[in-house]
């Protein structure tokens, strides 16, 4: 779901729900469209991949195939963390990947109506990386796009 | 729609086939229909569907067929080569529609024409000749040929094609060939020569019945197969290694409960046998690609004059779907190879004493692991000395180095780039790209390409061919904490370097690190420092090291890695884009303890360190060291500052023990090894040498002598050498026991002189062990 995507939805439909995983890295809880989730795999120690751009977090082994994996911390420039990490597999157009986070939490229902877009301080990297906001009573969600979470396209505009 | 494609151009294939076949034997009828209704199913089909110029030459190409049908015409060379033409046609329009949905502009008005050019002089005198042989009957090819044009004619009209009117006509041309087929044995008999031939049908009245068990054969056969999309069989696939790897953890955390024993190995052996049928599921009769090759060789044929009879053998040898893929090219290439080079213009065989027409077979056997395809011609052989010659003009090889190649390795110089012997560039080859592309594209599924040639009568090359890609042959090795595959393909050999060696293994110009390799520089990568630019790269002097010599696309080099583990059969996986990128990783695997591997590309990291291809004369003379591999005869030892050989094929290993291991039974000396009691030869004194100094390494070289194990006690082992036969001056019998070493005359120990150790002494014991060990 893209930032347009939740936009147009606020416009036309008064106060639509949305539905979203929560997932923990460091101290701030992010949100993926459970739309876009594939499964969960809790617990993986992903094999780390010599040579290759930062942000991918290494490989694990999913399904029979070797799912390639993003690693949230180091795409925010977070130090590593050690020990086993929650995955999110996500769909997006060149395939499927998986998304490292620190946990993963329950899924909330957001409301069209609490969404803001991204704030006009934040820096460019975060800019291109999340995709605005959602306000809930006891803190922020921020909303991550998996289109944009794409290794290939992190990669190429990265260049890491 | 899709449906019709892949129909179609199973069609098509089957007709290519039918119409080669048809050159040799142009009155078969049965042959003739199959044509007939491969072209008349496409049009049929493409009344219904709207393809309005598919449909046009279709029904051209029906026209022409009806008349060879129905003996009016003869398939003569001409004929064919139309048809040919005309299935070209069908097929570009297929691809067209394939690709993007309609026909594509184009103008078949010029086949069109040809095809009808070849009707109409064809049909008249045909039908004047039989109203002169037969006047009774002067009507009868007229009413056929109107009986033709309307069944033709009827689906022509889209308004009119309705099912029941194709269905009619598609059985209509079924009932002469199975008339034909039933009353006439011999097909190429002529039958309309016949006038009271009852079986040929004369009026659009078709024996319908007639057509009925053909069309039941067919329901048949579609029932018991199935078209399957080859994704959901990679799918399949994967989904069984996955099985495989949870079966492993599930026997591992089951091994000590008896009650899961069972059930476990009941999975053990549904896995297995499972994994066996997907695999087999993948694979496809080698024919897929040779029923190409007739109409390669026929074209060729024409084109420079040659005439070939094509043999093909073990068509049903299975080989897995991709690779039949990868074989396709490579083999075009060499089929037309052989015969742009091997097979001689007809007159030249004659005058060489040959059949004008030249042999060609093709044969695809499976041998073990691996399918062997065998492409052998009976043409002129490849002129060893044009080789030579045609390399130093090429400059690949000096003329000096040239003059010392043997004939064998001489002929693995046409697999050099840039190798030509086509004295004229022709048409179909001699560029000057060939058999390189030929061996690069087999390598890199992991084959291998030989090639075997006598001038005058003919070469022979063989592809070596594995099974399958999804599994292939790895040897684990280990850096940075990780494991990684390396494919056994590339691998030709081990060095192990010992810590204590560590500090002066290898050797610097400024940078580069290189390893003398049996007295030849070889270029080293250390994989640590590959994977982590910066590592400080070298040998650790607390552990063992290890360089793995890589020959990949003729780039040798060694790539150092921290230790080894087990080689294993790894099932490769693709990796996603982003890590194909890095350049360096081929796909990764799951390995037996769950672990993950990224499998090493050997080609690449070669491209990537920048070793380069090894310089032509360089690999004539690894050739050459290969070719004398091949007869090295001896292991050269030093014994106490004598040299001595041992016969190379008695060797079983060689061991390092410090002189108290060995012991002595009586006055014999015996090493015991794992329990196992090991006479020990100390005729060059190497022991008594080392007498008083415990720690004193000895080389033991450990051989085999009859059924018995023996072993030598040597100072040191100096090398491996050929060695050549001695003969007494005057009498020229062969002498025993000495040979030429490297020009110098050599003792070779007589291993059946090691004493056996003596049946009674004072050790019982280990006398008992001995026994068992010789035993």
């Amino acid at each position: 779901m893209s930032t347009a995507g939740v936009a147009t939805r606020r416009k036309t439909k008064a106060n639509t729900a949305v539905e979203v995983c929560s997932v923990r890295v460091d101290e701030t809880l992010f949100g993926v469209p459970i739309s876009h989730i594939l499964e969960i795999v809790g617990s993986a120690r992903p094999q780390p991949v010599p040579l290759s751009p930062a942000c991918v977090g290494g490989l694990v082994h999913y399904r029979g195939d070797v799912l390639t994996t993003v690693s949230l911390r180091q795409l925010l420039g977070l130090p590593p963390k050690d020990g086993e990490q929650d995955i999110l597999v996500l769909e997006s157009t060149g395939g499927c990947f998986g998304l490292l986070v620190d946990t993963v939490g329950e899924v909330l229902t957001v409301f069209a109506n609490d969404y803001e877009p991204n704030p006009s301080i934040l820096d460019e990297r975060r800019k291109s990386l999340l995709a605005g906001a959602y306000k809930l009573k006891n803190g922020l969600l921020v909303m991550l796009d998996p289109d944009r979470l794409d290794p290939m396209r992190l990669a190429a505009s990265q260049a890491v | 729609m899709r449906e019709f494609l892949i129909e179609s151009q199973e069609g098509l294939d089957r007709m290519e086939r039918c119409l080669t076949d048809l050159e040799e034997r142009p009155q078969d009828t049965e042959l003739l229909s199959e044509i007939f209704r491969s072209v008349h199913t496409i049009k049929g089909t493409t009344g219904f569907l709207g393809f309005k110029r598919l449909e046009k030459l279709a029904h051209a190409g029906e026209n022409l067929l009806g008349l060879l049908r129905d003996n009016k015409l003869t398939a003569s060379t001409a004929v064919i080569t139309v048809l040919l033409q005309l299935l070209d046609g069908l097929r570009a329009i297929l691809k067209a529609i394939e690709a993007r949905g309609n026909e594509g502009i184009g103008d078949d008005a010029a086949l069109i024409a040809r095809l009808d050019e070849l009707r109409a002089p064809a049909a008249e005198p045909a039908a004047a000749e039989k109203g002169r042989q037969a006047p009774a009957r002067a009507r009868r090819p007229a009413a056929a040929k109107n009986a033709a044009e309307t069944a033709g004619g009827a689906p022509a009209e889209p308004a009119l094609a309705t099912t029941a009117v194709v269905a009619q006509v598609a059985a209509a041309p079924k009932a002469p060939v199975v008339e034909s087929a039933s009353s006439t044995p011999q097909p190429e008999a002529p039958a309309a020569e016949s006038p009271a031939d009852p079986g040929r049908p004369t009026g659009a009245t078709p024996p319908s019945e007639a057509a009925g068990p053909r069309l039941a054969a067919g329901t048949s056969a579609a029932e018991s197969t199935l078209r399957v999309d080859v994704a959901l069989l990679n799918r399949m696939m994967n989904l069984v290694g996955e099985l495989v790897l949870t079966r492993n953890q599930v026997l591992q955390a089951t091994a000590a409960d008896p009650n899961m024993t069972l059930l476990s190995r009941r999975l053990d052996m549904v896995t297995a046998d499972l994994r066996e049928s997907v695999m087999k599921a993948r694979m496809q009769p080698v024919s897929n690609v040779f029923s190409k090759m007739p109409r390669i060789i026929r074209d060729l044929s024409q084109q420079l004059g040659r005439r070939v009879n094509l043999h093909m053998e073990g068509q049903e040898t299975e080989l897995d779907k991709s690779l039949l893929e990868a074989i396709k090219d490579p083999l075009t290439h060499a089929v037309r190879n052989a015969l742009d080079h091997g097979i001689e213009a007809p007159e030249v065989r004659q005058a060489a004493g040959k059949d004008p027409e030249g042999l060609l077979v093709l044969r695809a056997v499976q041998e073990g692991s691996h399918v062997v395809i065998e492409l052998s011609d009976d043409g002129a052989g490849i002129d060893v000395e044009k080789v030579r010659a045609k390399a130093i003009e090429r400059g690949l090889i000096t003329a000096e180095r040239a003059r010392q190649l043997a004939e064998r390795e001489l002929l693995q110089l046409i697999f050099l780039p840039g190798f030509s012997t086509a004295s004229q560039v022709t048409k179909v080859s001699g560029r000057g790209v060939g058999m390189d592309v030929v061996r690069t594209n087999v390598e890199k599924i992991g084959g291998k390409v030989e090639i075997d040639s006598r001038a005058g009568k003919g070469t022979t090359l063989r592809l070596r061919i594995p099974l399958t890609l999804a599994i292939v042959p790895a040897l684990i090795v280990r850096s940075l904490n990780q494991s990684f595959a390396l494919p056994q393909a590339a691998l030709s050999e081990l060095v192990h370097i010992p810590p204590e060696q560590a500090a002066d293994a290898i050797e610097w110009i400024e940078d580069a690190p290189l390893y003398r390799l049996r007295g030849r520089l070889l270029p080293l990568v250390f994989l640590e420092g590959l994977l982590m630019p910066g590592h400080d790269c070298k040998l650790a002097a607390d552990r063992d090291n290890f360089i793995a010599v890589l020959d990949a696309d003729g780039r040798r080099f060694g790539l150092v890695v921290d230790s080894l583990a087990d080689p294993e059969e790894i099932v490769v996986k693709p990796l996603s884009a982003v890590l194909k990128d890095i350049g360096i990783y081929s796909g990764a695997t799951v390995l037996g303890n769950a672990d993950l591997a990224l499998i090493l590309d050997p080609g690449s990291i070669a491209l990537k360190t920048g070793v380069t291809m090894i310089s032509d004369e360089e690999r004539a003379s690894s050739l050459e060291e290969e070719a004398a591999a091949e007869k090295l005869d001896y292991l050269l030892v030093d014994a106490a500052g004598r040299q001595a050989a041992v016969p190379l094929g008695d060797v079983l290993r060689i061991e390092q023990v410090p002189a108290s291991r060995i012991e002595m039974v009586g006055c014999r000396p015996v090493l015991n090894f794992d329990g196992q009691l090991l006479p020990v030869e100390d005729s060059g004194g190497v022991l008594s040498a080392a007498a008083g100094n415990p720690d004193a390494p000895i080389t033991v070289v450990v051989c085999r002598e009859g059924s018995r194990h023996v072993g030598i006690a040597v100072s040191h082992v100096l090398d491996v050498a050929a060695g050549s036969s001695l003969f007494e001056a005057g009498t020229g019998s062969q002498t025993d026991g000495v040979t030429l070493l490297k020009s110098r005359v050599t003792d070779v120990v007589n291993l059946g002189g090691v004493q056996p150790l003596p049946v009674t002494g004072s050790h019982p014991e280990e006398w008992k062990q001995m026994a068992e060990a010789v035993g």
